[in-house]
């Protein structure tokens, strides 16, 4: 019997890892990919922790998690580095400018990756029409027409249609939280003028035959609802006076944040919203000023707090959808790039927020 | 599939009779078994008894894992409920210890459960819970911050 013992000794990994002289090893390793560094730590309840334990628990962090575990000290820093989720990079797609390529067909669209300088011509004869895009997320674009709407991905020439209904009223805009595919998705249609008594809703998601109506007292009189993005599983409509309202479709209810007015809309200046990681951003830029507002709601304490820059963030700005990305390299931190052509006529423009 | 018998000891002398498909859930266990069918008494040097109890207890509950949703829900309700008995503490020396017993459903478990924990934590709080001593200058440690300012709530970042 001691005999066997000693054949497992014999067979042992490492014994670096425990401090203590090991009787037994474990042959076959849970992790699989065990490397030459064993730096551990020394905890305050005298356990040392294995640099790949330590891994295994930061990789399972979202990306804000992960950067605040990687002010820990500097070897969390490189094992929270080395598991970090990256953002996918921000394409933008629209149709081929006609004067360009006077004899391309209808329906020519280019997809073009902002920071390769790297584009691509595709071709979607679903969209010859009319159609216009009204949000993107996950790497989908919702299109409307008159009449009936389009989930399209242009990365995997998917498409299907939404179910016909009444969200399709004049002056109704449409808002995603998710991919289509998955599970989570859901599309709203809201109100971009409620001068009425109530605010209607409507919300389908894929699969469903119908779309399902909720009406809400209108808290407020006549309201443009301009800007809409979906930000930890709330709907977030903006108001041209600045109102923020909440569409909650967990619990369907619909509720005006009690925040000071968002002091962004001003005459017609162009007004950004986006989010990131829960956090949610207006900006409002002239291109007179080349210094545009950057504000970030303070979930807190209920207020828009003017910030100096975006923190790091980029900002990739195109109407109606604006992306904001982290960790770009250094000179593109703190920037707002634009898609469109903006009031001065200058286009693919990038500001340097300060 | 037999009803062996099989005695686990751990580092303080705690001895655990349990069945070899329980034991089998320690892959460490498993394998000496497959190698060698007469071992029926395995001292396991690097854990303790209060903690290898919690393993055992982990292994009775997983030791038939069906597949049926129903099953499947009722097992993560279990691990939840299981977690939430233990501190931190306990929870690093049970990862600990799943990885030297090598029972990867457990490691997954806790690692999570770890994971879920820490993430609304500042940086100052993870090192205390840790006891992790900050390697940082001000400078770096301001440099790391400034790159990533938009992780940093205002109530987090130290004031110049």
């Amino acid at each position: 019997m001691r005999n066997r013992r000693r054949t497992y000794n014999v067979r042992a990994t490492p014994p670096s890892l425990f401090p203590e002289s090991l009787t037994v090893n474990s042959i076959v390793q849970a992790r699989g990919d065990w490397r030459s560094k064993r730096k551990c730590y020394t905890g305050s309840w005298d356990q040392n922790i294995p640099t790949d334990l330590l891994q295994d628990i930061l990789s399972r962090l979202g990306l804000k998690a992960n950067i605040k575990a990687s002010i820990v000290c500097k070897t969390w820093l490189e094992e929270a580095v080395s598991v970090r989720k990256l953002q996918p990079r921000p394409w933008l797609f629209y149709r081929q400018r006609r004067a360009e390529h006077e004899y391309s067909p209808a329906g020519t669209y280019i997809l073009f990756d902002p920071l390769r300088s790297q584009q691509y011509k595709l071709n979607f004869p679903e969209l010859e029409r009319n159609h216009g895009i009204i949000c993107s997320r996950d790497g989908w674009l919702l299109t409307y027409d008159s009449g009936y709407a389009l989930f399209l991905n242009p990365f995997t020439q998917e498409s299907f249609y939404l179910t016909e209904g009444s969200p399709y009223k004049r002056s109704y805009s449409l808002a995603f939280s998710a991919a289509p595919t998955s599970a989570s998705c859901m599309v709203i249609s809201y109100p971009q003028i409620s001068s009425c008594a109530s605010v209607v809703i409507d919300t389908w998601r894929p699969g469903e035959t119908v779309w399902t109506t909720h009406w809400f007292k209108n808290q407020l009189p006549k309201r443009i609802w301009g800007k809409c993005v979906f930000s930890n599983g709330m709907f977030y409509c903006l108001s041209t006076c600045g109102y923020l309202g909440v569409f909650d479709p967990s619990k369907s209810t619909w509720n005006i944040l009690p925040v000071k007015p968002c002091p962004a809309f001003r005459g017609r200046i162009p007004v950004l919203m986006t989010e990131h990681e829960g956090d949610i951003f207006v900006i409002v830029y002239t291109c007179k000023n080349n210094n545009p507002m950057v504000l970030k709601l303070n979930f807190k304490r209920n207020v828009w707090e003017e910030k100096k820059d975006l923190g790091g963030l980029t900002v990739f700005a195109s109407f109606p959808s604006s992306f904001a990305r982290a960790g770009l390299s250094t000179e593109q931190r703190n920037k707002i790039c634009l898609s469109y052509r903006d009031k001065c006529g200058r286009y693919d423009v990038s500001y340097s927020v300060r | 599939m037999s009803s062996n018998k099989i005695v686990l000891t751990s580092s303080d002398g705690e001895s655990f009779e349990v069945e070899e498909v329980v034991a089998r859930k320690l892959q460490i266990v498993g394998h000496m078994i497959e190698d060698d069918c007469v071992i029926n008494e395995i001292p396991l040097q690097n854990v303790t008894g209060d903690i290898l109890s919690m393993v055992i207890e982990y292994c009775k509950t997983h030791v038939d894992e069906e597949e049926s949703e129903e099953a499947q829900t009722k097992l993560k309700t279990w691990d939840k409920e299981f977690m939430k008995k233990f501190d931190l503490k306990t929870h690093l020396k049970i990862i600990l210890a799943a990885n030297y017993l090598n029972v990867k459903g457990l490691l997954d478990l806790v690692s999570q459960t770890i994971a879920d924990n820490i993430k609304d934590y500042t940086p100052e709080k993870i090192r205390e819970v840790f006891g992790v001593e900050n390697d940082y200058t001000e400078e770096e440690e301001a440099e790391v911050r400034k790159e990533n300012a938009w992780a940093f709530d205002e109530a987090d970042t130290p004031k110049p």
